[in-house]
Protein backbone atom coordinates (compact mmCIF):
# COMPACT_ATOMS: atom_id res chain seq x y z
CA UNK A 1 0.00 0.00 0.00
CA UNK A 2 1.34 3.61 -1.16
CA UNK A 3 0.19 6.47 -1.36
CA UNK A 4 1.23 9.41 -3.99
CA UNK A 5 -0.12 12.55 -2.68
CA UNK A 6 -1.20 15.48 -4.96
CA UNK A 7 -1.82 18.43 -2.82
CA UNK A 8 -5.06 20.36 -4.50
CA UNK A 9 -3.64 23.86 -4.86
CA UNK A 10 -6.27 25.62 -6.12
CA UNK A 11 -10.81 24.61 -6.58
CA UNK A 12 -11.04 23.51 -3.35
CA UNK A 13 -14.34 22.04 -3.06
CA UNK A 14 -16.76 23.64 -0.24
CA UNK A 15 -16.86 21.17 2.05
CA UNK A 16 -19.06 22.30 5.19
CA UNK A 17 -17.44 19.92 7.78
CA UNK A 18 -15.30 17.00 8.18
CA UNK A 19 -14.31 14.17 10.37
CA UNK A 20 -12.47 10.79 11.17
CA UNK A 21 -14.87 7.75 11.82
CA UNK A 22 -13.21 4.38 11.57
CA UNK A 23 -10.51 5.44 9.94
CA UNK A 24 -12.15 6.89 6.90
CA UNK A 25 -11.57 10.69 6.53
CA UNK A 26 -15.52 12.28 5.80
CA UNK A 27 -15.81 15.47 4.12
CA UNK A 28 -19.68 16.19 3.84
CA UNK A 29 -21.34 19.35 1.88
CA UNK A 30 -24.55 20.03 2.79
CA UNK A 31 -27.52 21.19 0.87
CA UNK A 32 -31.20 22.09 0.25
CA UNK A 33 -32.73 19.00 -1.49
CA UNK A 34 -35.46 20.95 -2.93
CA UNK A 35 -33.13 23.27 -4.92
CA UNK A 36 -31.32 20.28 -5.73
CA UNK A 37 -33.85 18.31 -6.91
CA UNK A 38 -34.41 20.64 -9.59
CA UNK A 39 -31.82 20.57 -11.18
CA UNK A 40 -31.86 19.98 -14.63
CA UNK A 41 -28.73 17.65 -15.05
CA UNK A 42 -27.58 14.29 -12.99
CA UNK A 43 -24.54 16.47 -11.74
CA UNK A 44 -26.43 18.93 -10.63
CA UNK A 45 -29.24 16.85 -8.80
CA UNK A 46 -26.93 14.01 -7.10
CA UNK A 47 -23.68 15.79 -6.74
CA UNK A 48 -24.68 19.10 -6.49
CA UNK A 49 -20.66 20.40 -5.26
CA UNK A 50 -19.81 19.46 -8.54
CA UNK A 51 -22.75 21.17 -10.35
CA UNK A 52 -20.96 22.81 -13.28
CA UNK A 53 -18.06 20.93 -13.38
CA UNK A 54 -17.45 18.30 -16.45
CA UNK A 55 -18.63 15.59 -14.59
CA UNK A 56 -20.39 12.99 -16.59
CA UNK A 57 -21.90 9.82 -16.70
CA UNK A 58 -20.52 6.72 -17.95
CA UNK A 59 -23.97 5.01 -18.50
CA UNK A 60 -27.51 6.15 -18.99
CA UNK A 61 -29.00 7.38 -15.82
CA UNK A 62 -30.80 4.53 -13.56
CA UNK A 63 -28.66 1.73 -15.07
CA UNK A 64 -26.51 -0.03 -13.01
CA UNK A 65 -23.37 -1.32 -14.54
CA UNK A 66 -21.81 -4.47 -12.57
CA UNK A 67 -17.95 -3.61 -11.48
CA UNK A 68 -16.03 -6.55 -10.64
CA UNK A 69 -12.41 -6.49 -9.20
CA UNK A 70 -11.37 -10.17 -8.20
CA UNK A 71 -13.54 -12.09 -6.59
CA UNK A 72 -15.30 -8.18 -5.39
CA UNK A 73 -18.48 -7.56 -7.81
CA UNK A 74 -20.43 -4.23 -7.44
CA UNK A 75 -23.02 -2.13 -8.46
CA UNK A 76 -22.90 1.11 -7.91
CA UNK A 77 -25.89 3.28 -8.70
CA UNK A 78 -24.12 6.00 -10.53
CA UNK A 79 -20.08 6.25 -12.12
CA UNK A 80 -19.06 9.19 -14.04
CA UNK A 81 -16.07 10.33 -15.47
CA UNK A 82 -14.60 13.23 -13.56
CA UNK A 83 -11.05 14.36 -15.10
CA UNK A 84 -8.48 11.79 -15.41
CA UNK A 85 -10.18 9.99 -12.88
CA UNK A 86 -13.77 8.20 -11.49
CA UNK A 87 -16.32 8.87 -9.37
CA UNK A 88 -18.51 5.89 -7.48
CA UNK A 89 -21.57 7.40 -5.97
CA UNK A 90 -24.17 5.65 -3.81
CA UNK A 91 -27.47 7.66 -3.64
CA UNK A 92 -30.46 4.51 -3.41
CA UNK A 93 -29.33 3.33 0.36
CA UNK A 94 -30.27 6.37 2.80
CA UNK A 95 -33.36 6.25 4.58
CA UNK A 96 -34.36 9.44 3.12
CA UNK A 97 -34.20 11.40 6.15
CA UNK A 98 -32.89 14.90 6.79
CA UNK A 99 -29.60 15.06 8.84
CA UNK A 100 -29.14 18.13 10.99
CA UNK A 101 -25.56 19.27 10.62
CA UNK A 102 -24.60 19.04 14.73
CA UNK A 103 -25.93 15.69 14.16
CA UNK A 104 -24.66 13.70 11.64
CA UNK A 105 -21.70 12.03 13.08
CA UNK A 106 -23.89 10.69 15.70
CA UNK A 107 -26.09 9.18 12.78
CA UNK A 108 -23.62 7.79 10.80
CA UNK A 109 -23.75 4.44 9.27
CA UNK A 110 -20.68 2.82 9.32
CA UNK A 111 -21.72 -0.05 6.94
CA UNK A 112 -22.84 2.33 4.61
CA UNK A 113 -19.53 4.12 4.31
CA UNK A 114 -17.70 0.70 3.90
CA UNK A 115 -20.15 -0.09 1.01
CA UNK A 116 -19.54 2.62 -0.65
CA UNK A 117 -15.91 2.21 -0.19
CA UNK A 118 -15.64 -1.79 -1.39
CA UNK A 119 -17.98 -0.30 -4.46
CA UNK A 120 -15.14 2.18 -5.21
CA UNK A 121 -12.36 -0.48 -5.04
CA UNK A 122 -14.26 -2.52 -7.38
CA UNK A 123 -14.97 0.47 -9.76
CA UNK A 124 -10.86 0.90 -9.46
CA UNK A 125 -10.00 -2.55 -10.20
CA UNK A 126 -11.75 -3.06 -13.43
CA UNK A 127 -10.85 0.55 -14.72
CA UNK A 128 -7.60 0.77 -13.58
CA UNK A 129 -8.77 4.75 -12.67
CA UNK A 130 -8.29 6.57 -9.66
CA UNK A 131 -12.10 6.40 -7.91
CA UNK A 132 -13.28 8.60 -5.25
CA UNK A 133 -16.43 7.18 -2.82
CA UNK A 134 -19.16 9.35 -2.73
CA UNK A 135 -22.50 8.90 -0.89
CA UNK A 136 -25.66 11.34 -1.46
CA UNK A 137 -28.30 11.46 1.21
CA UNK A 138 -31.23 13.15 1.52
CA UNK A 139 -29.81 16.54 2.15
CA UNK A 140 -25.92 15.72 2.51
CA UNK A 141 -23.12 14.46 0.25
CA UNK A 142 -19.97 12.88 1.56
CA UNK A 143 -16.88 12.02 0.26
CA UNK A 144 -15.01 9.22 2.07
CA UNK A 145 -11.11 9.30 2.07
CA UNK A 146 -10.28 5.55 3.82
CA UNK A 147 -6.79 5.28 5.39
CA UNK A 148 -4.47 2.55 5.20
CA UNK A 149 -5.67 0.32 7.48
CA UNK A 150 -9.77 0.42 5.90
CA UNK A 151 -7.72 -0.27 2.59
CA UNK A 152 -5.76 -2.71 3.39
CA UNK A 153 -8.32 -4.43 5.51
CA UNK A 154 -11.11 -4.54 2.83
CA UNK A 155 -8.50 -5.70 0.22
CA UNK A 156 -7.20 -9.05 1.92
CA UNK A 157 -10.58 -9.94 3.03
CA UNK A 158 -12.24 -10.95 -0.26
CA UNK A 159 -11.62 -14.14 0.43
CA UNK A 160 -12.51 -15.01 3.47
CA UNK A 161 -15.91 -12.67 3.12
CA UNK A 162 -17.10 -14.94 0.49
CA UNK A 163 -16.12 -17.99 2.19
CA UNK A 164 -17.92 -17.05 5.26
CA UNK A 165 -20.68 -15.90 3.40
CA UNK A 166 -20.38 -18.87 1.75
CA UNK A 167 -20.44 -17.56 -1.53
CA UNK A 168 -18.94 -19.62 -4.51
CA UNK A 169 -17.35 -17.14 -7.03
CA UNK A 170 -17.95 -13.31 -5.58
CA UNK A 171 -18.64 -11.36 -2.88
CA UNK A 172 -20.93 -7.90 -2.93
CA UNK A 173 -19.87 -4.59 -0.89
CA UNK A 174 -22.06 -5.36 1.51
CA UNK A 175 -20.93 -8.82 2.87
CA UNK A 176 -17.52 -7.49 2.33
CA UNK A 177 -18.23 -4.03 4.45
CA UNK A 178 -19.91 -6.64 7.45
CA UNK A 179 -17.27 -8.86 7.05
CA UNK A 180 -14.56 -6.17 7.95
CA UNK A 181 -16.64 -3.98 9.77
CA UNK A 182 -15.91 -5.88 13.16
CA UNK A 183 -12.42 -6.16 12.86
CA UNK A 184 -11.86 -2.28 12.20
CA UNK A 185 -13.86 -1.64 15.37
CA UNK A 186 -11.49 -3.84 16.83
CA UNK A 187 -8.78 -2.26 16.07
CA UNK A 188 -6.97 -0.15 19.05
CA UNK A 189 -6.29 3.02 16.86
CA UNK A 190 -9.42 3.52 14.78
CA UNK A 191 -11.84 3.62 17.20
CA UNK A 192 -10.53 6.01 19.59
CA UNK A 193 -9.96 8.18 16.32
CA UNK A 194 -13.12 8.63 15.54
CA UNK A 195 -14.40 9.84 19.36
CA UNK A 196 -11.36 11.91 19.65
CA UNK A 197 -10.88 13.99 16.33
CA UNK A 198 -14.38 15.45 16.24
CA UNK A 199 -16.25 17.68 13.65
CA UNK A 200 -13.92 20.36 12.36
CA UNK A 201 -17.15 23.01 11.58
CA UNK A 202 -16.49 25.29 8.73
CA UNK A 203 -19.50 26.74 8.33
CA UNK A 204 -18.53 29.95 8.85
CA UNK A 205 -16.20 30.12 5.28
CA UNK A 206 -18.85 28.48 3.40
CA UNK A 207 -21.48 30.47 2.36
CA UNK A 208 -25.00 28.84 2.15
CA UNK B 1 -2.82 -9.34 -7.52
CA UNK B 2 -5.59 -6.06 -8.80
CA UNK B 3 -3.83 -2.64 -8.62
CA UNK B 4 -6.61 -0.27 -7.35
CA UNK B 5 -6.59 3.38 -6.78
CA UNK B 6 -8.86 5.29 -4.59
CA UNK B 7 -8.56 9.14 -4.63
CA UNK B 8 -8.56 10.88 -1.63
CA UNK B 9 -9.24 14.07 -2.68
CA UNK B 10 -11.98 15.77 -4.63
CA UNK B 11 -11.81 18.85 -6.55
CA UNK B 12 -13.77 20.62 -9.55
CA UNK B 13 -10.92 19.36 -11.85
CA UNK B 14 -10.98 15.68 -11.51
CA UNK B 15 -9.40 13.12 -8.68
CA UNK B 16 -6.16 13.87 -6.38
CA UNK B 17 -4.37 12.24 -3.22
CA UNK B 18 -4.34 8.71 -5.22
CA UNK B 19 -4.03 5.69 -2.25
CA UNK B 20 -3.31 2.44 -4.22
CA UNK B 21 -3.59 -1.16 -2.69
CA UNK B 22 -3.76 -4.24 -4.02
CA UNK B 23 -6.65 -6.14 -4.01
CA UNK B 24 -6.88 -10.19 -4.15
CA UNK B 25 -7.76 -12.12 -7.43
CA UNK B 26 -10.34 -14.07 -8.18
CA UNK B 27 -9.72 -17.61 -7.10
CA UNK B 28 -10.73 -20.51 -9.51
CA UNK B 29 -14.66 -21.10 -8.81
CA UNK B 30 -14.70 -24.69 -6.82
CA UNK B 31 -15.49 -27.90 -9.24
CA UNK B 32 -16.76 -30.08 -6.66
CA UNK B 33 -16.99 -31.53 -3.10
CA UNK B 34 -13.29 -31.87 -3.72
CA UNK B 35 -12.41 -28.22 -4.80
CA UNK B 36 -13.24 -27.39 -0.86
CA UNK B 37 -10.39 -29.66 0.52
CA UNK B 38 -7.69 -26.85 -1.04
CA UNK B 39 -10.11 -23.78 -0.04
CA UNK B 40 -8.14 -21.26 1.79
CA UNK B 41 -9.19 -20.98 5.56
CA UNK B 42 -10.75 -18.38 7.43
CA UNK B 43 -7.76 -16.03 8.77
CA UNK B 44 -6.64 -16.08 12.47
CA UNK B 45 -9.23 -13.82 13.80
CA UNK B 46 -11.97 -15.28 12.24
CA UNK B 47 -11.73 -18.56 14.01
CA UNK B 48 -10.96 -16.09 17.61
CA UNK B 49 -14.30 -15.31 17.04
CA UNK B 50 -13.32 -11.12 16.37
CA UNK B 51 -15.50 -12.29 13.37
CA UNK B 52 -18.92 -10.67 13.11
CA UNK B 53 -20.97 -11.74 15.23
CA UNK B 54 -23.42 -13.48 13.30
CA UNK B 55 -20.67 -15.88 12.76
CA UNK B 56 -21.39 -18.48 15.18
CA UNK B 57 -25.37 -18.71 14.23
CA UNK B 58 -25.29 -20.29 11.11
CA UNK B 59 -22.22 -23.24 12.01
CA UNK B 60 -23.29 -26.39 10.91
CA UNK B 61 -23.29 -29.21 13.82
CA UNK B 62 -19.94 -30.14 14.37
CA UNK B 63 -17.76 -32.11 16.69
CA UNK B 64 -17.87 -29.32 19.60
CA UNK B 65 -21.73 -29.81 19.14
CA UNK B 66 -21.87 -33.57 19.99
CA UNK B 67 -19.14 -33.41 23.19
CA UNK B 68 -21.62 -30.58 24.45
CA UNK B 69 -24.54 -32.96 24.10
CA UNK B 70 -22.45 -35.93 25.76
CA UNK B 71 -21.33 -33.43 28.56
CA UNK B 72 -24.86 -32.33 28.75
CA UNK B 73 -26.08 -36.11 29.22
CA UNK B 74 -23.49 -36.99 31.95
CA UNK B 75 -24.34 -33.57 33.76
CA UNK B 76 -28.08 -34.83 33.52
CA UNK B 77 -27.15 -38.03 35.06
CA UNK B 78 -25.16 -36.76 37.89
CA UNK B 79 -28.13 -34.41 38.72
CA UNK B 80 -30.31 -37.44 38.87
CA UNK B 81 -27.82 -39.89 40.79
CA UNK B 82 -27.38 -36.72 43.55
CA UNK B 83 -30.93 -36.60 43.78
CA UNK B 84 -31.98 -40.13 44.50
CA UNK B 85 -28.93 -40.70 46.82
CA UNK B 86 -30.27 -37.70 48.97
CA UNK B 87 -33.59 -38.62 48.88
CA UNK B 88 -32.27 -42.27 50.07
CA UNK B 89 -30.62 -40.56 52.48
CA UNK B 90 -32.81 -39.12 54.11
CA UNK B 91 -35.54 -41.54 53.87
CA UNK B 92 -32.75 -43.68 55.67
CA UNK B 93 -32.03 -41.06 58.60
CA UNK B 94 -36.19 -40.20 59.01
CA UNK B 95 -37.34 -43.69 59.00
CA UNK B 96 -34.60 -46.08 59.21
CA UNK B 97 -32.75 -48.40 56.53
CA UNK B 98 -35.04 -51.69 55.65
CA UNK B 99 -32.68 -54.01 56.92
CA UNK B 100 -32.78 -52.52 60.32
CA UNK B 101 -36.32 -52.13 60.74
CA UNK B 102 -36.58 -55.89 59.82
CA UNK B 103 -34.46 -57.21 62.68
CA UNK B 104 -35.74 -55.08 65.14
CA UNK B 105 -39.19 -56.60 64.75
CA UNK B 106 -38.61 -59.90 63.33
CA UNK B 107 -42.13 -61.08 64.88
CA UNK B 108 -43.77 -59.01 62.99
CA UNK B 109 -43.50 -60.82 59.59
CA UNK B 110 -46.20 -63.02 60.90
CA UNK B 111 -48.70 -60.87 61.48
CA UNK B 112 -48.48 -58.95 58.00
CA UNK B 113 -51.02 -61.00 56.21
CA UNK B 114 -53.52 -59.68 59.08
CA UNK B 115 -52.23 -55.98 58.80
CA UNK B 116 -53.90 -55.86 55.10
CA UNK B 117 -57.57 -55.48 56.85
CA UNK B 118 -56.25 -52.23 58.39
CA UNK B 119 -55.67 -49.21 56.79
CA UNK B 120 -51.83 -48.36 56.90
CA UNK B 121 -50.88 -44.65 58.05
CA UNK B 122 -48.86 -42.56 55.94
CA UNK B 123 -45.36 -43.60 56.48
CA UNK B 124 -43.58 -40.11 56.91
CA UNK B 125 -45.53 -38.89 59.65
CA UNK B 126 -45.72 -42.33 61.53
CA UNK B 127 -42.47 -41.01 63.63
CA UNK B 128 -44.33 -38.02 64.47
CA UNK B 129 -47.81 -39.61 65.16
CA UNK B 130 -46.33 -41.84 68.27
CA UNK B 131 -48.88 -44.62 69.47
CA UNK B 132 -50.31 -43.64 72.70
CA UNK B 133 -49.19 -45.57 75.54
CA UNK B 134 -52.31 -47.57 76.22
CA UNK B 135 -53.90 -47.68 72.73
CA UNK B 136 -58.04 -48.51 72.29
CA UNK B 137 -58.72 -51.83 71.03
CA UNK B 138 -59.92 -52.15 67.87
CA UNK B 139 -62.74 -54.23 67.61
CA UNK B 140 -62.23 -55.56 64.17
CA UNK B 141 -58.64 -56.19 64.81
CA UNK B 142 -56.64 -57.90 67.63
CA UNK B 143 -55.36 -55.88 70.17
CA UNK B 144 -51.62 -56.36 69.80
CA UNK B 145 -52.47 -55.84 65.61
CA UNK B 146 -53.83 -52.50 65.37
CA UNK B 147 -50.78 -50.60 66.57
CA UNK B 148 -48.14 -53.00 65.28
CA UNK B 149 -49.81 -52.41 61.55
CA UNK B 150 -49.90 -48.66 62.13
CA UNK B 151 -46.87 -47.72 63.39
CA UNK B 152 -43.55 -47.84 61.50
CA UNK B 153 -41.05 -50.92 61.61
CA UNK B 154 -38.48 -48.64 63.42
CA UNK B 155 -41.51 -48.09 66.44
CA UNK B 156 -43.33 -51.65 66.25
CA UNK B 157 -41.55 -53.23 68.89
CA UNK B 158 -41.98 -51.15 71.71
CA UNK B 159 -45.27 -50.21 70.71
CA UNK B 160 -46.29 -54.10 70.47
CA UNK B 161 -45.13 -54.79 73.70
CA UNK B 162 -46.81 -52.08 75.93
CA UNK B 163 -49.70 -54.03 76.80
CA UNK B 164 -46.93 -56.66 78.64
CA UNK B 165 -43.67 -54.77 79.06
CA UNK B 166 -45.60 -51.64 80.45
CA UNK B 167 -45.21 -52.31 83.91
CA UNK B 168 -41.75 -53.30 83.94
CA UNK B 169 -40.54 -50.33 81.93
CA UNK B 170 -38.37 -48.35 84.50
CA UNK B 171 -39.69 -44.76 85.27
CA UNK B 172 -37.11 -41.80 83.77
CA UNK B 173 -37.19 -39.84 80.56
CA UNK B 174 -38.49 -41.12 77.58
CA UNK B 175 -35.20 -42.85 74.94
CA UNK B 176 -34.81 -41.42 71.70
CA UNK B 177 -35.51 -44.22 69.07
CA UNK B 178 -32.79 -46.16 67.78
CA UNK B 179 -33.94 -44.52 64.38
CA UNK B 180 -32.47 -41.07 65.20
CA UNK B 181 -35.85 -39.86 64.73
CA UNK B 182 -37.81 -36.85 66.86
CA UNK B 183 -38.08 -38.10 70.58
CA UNK B 184 -40.94 -39.83 72.02
CA UNK B 185 -43.08 -37.37 73.61
CA UNK B 186 -45.15 -39.53 75.91
CA UNK B 187 -43.88 -42.38 78.28
CA UNK B 188 -45.22 -45.55 79.88
CA UNK B 189 -47.12 -45.68 82.72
Amino acid sequence: MSTLQTPPTVNRLAWHDEADVLGVRIRVHFFDPAEADAAPDFVGRQLPILAGSGARLLAPEGLRQPYRAGALLAQPDAVLAHGDGLLCLAYKGGDGRLVQRTLWQARWRVDVMLQCIASAMAVAGQTQKPTAALWRGANLLAQFDPGVAVLECLATNVGAARHYWREPQVVSPAQLAAFCEPQLRSLPGLAASAAGIGSTDRDDSVPD
Amino acid sequence: MIHVQIASQLTSEGVHGVRWVLLEAAEPPPAGPAAEVGAPALPAFAAAGTAPAAEASPEPVGVDSSADSLRLRLQKVLVVALGLGAALWTAAVQIGLPGRAAAAAPGEAASAPADATVPAAPPASAPALDPPATPAPDPAVGPSQAPASAAPPAVRAPAAQTPTAAPVAPPGPPAAPASGGLPRLTASL
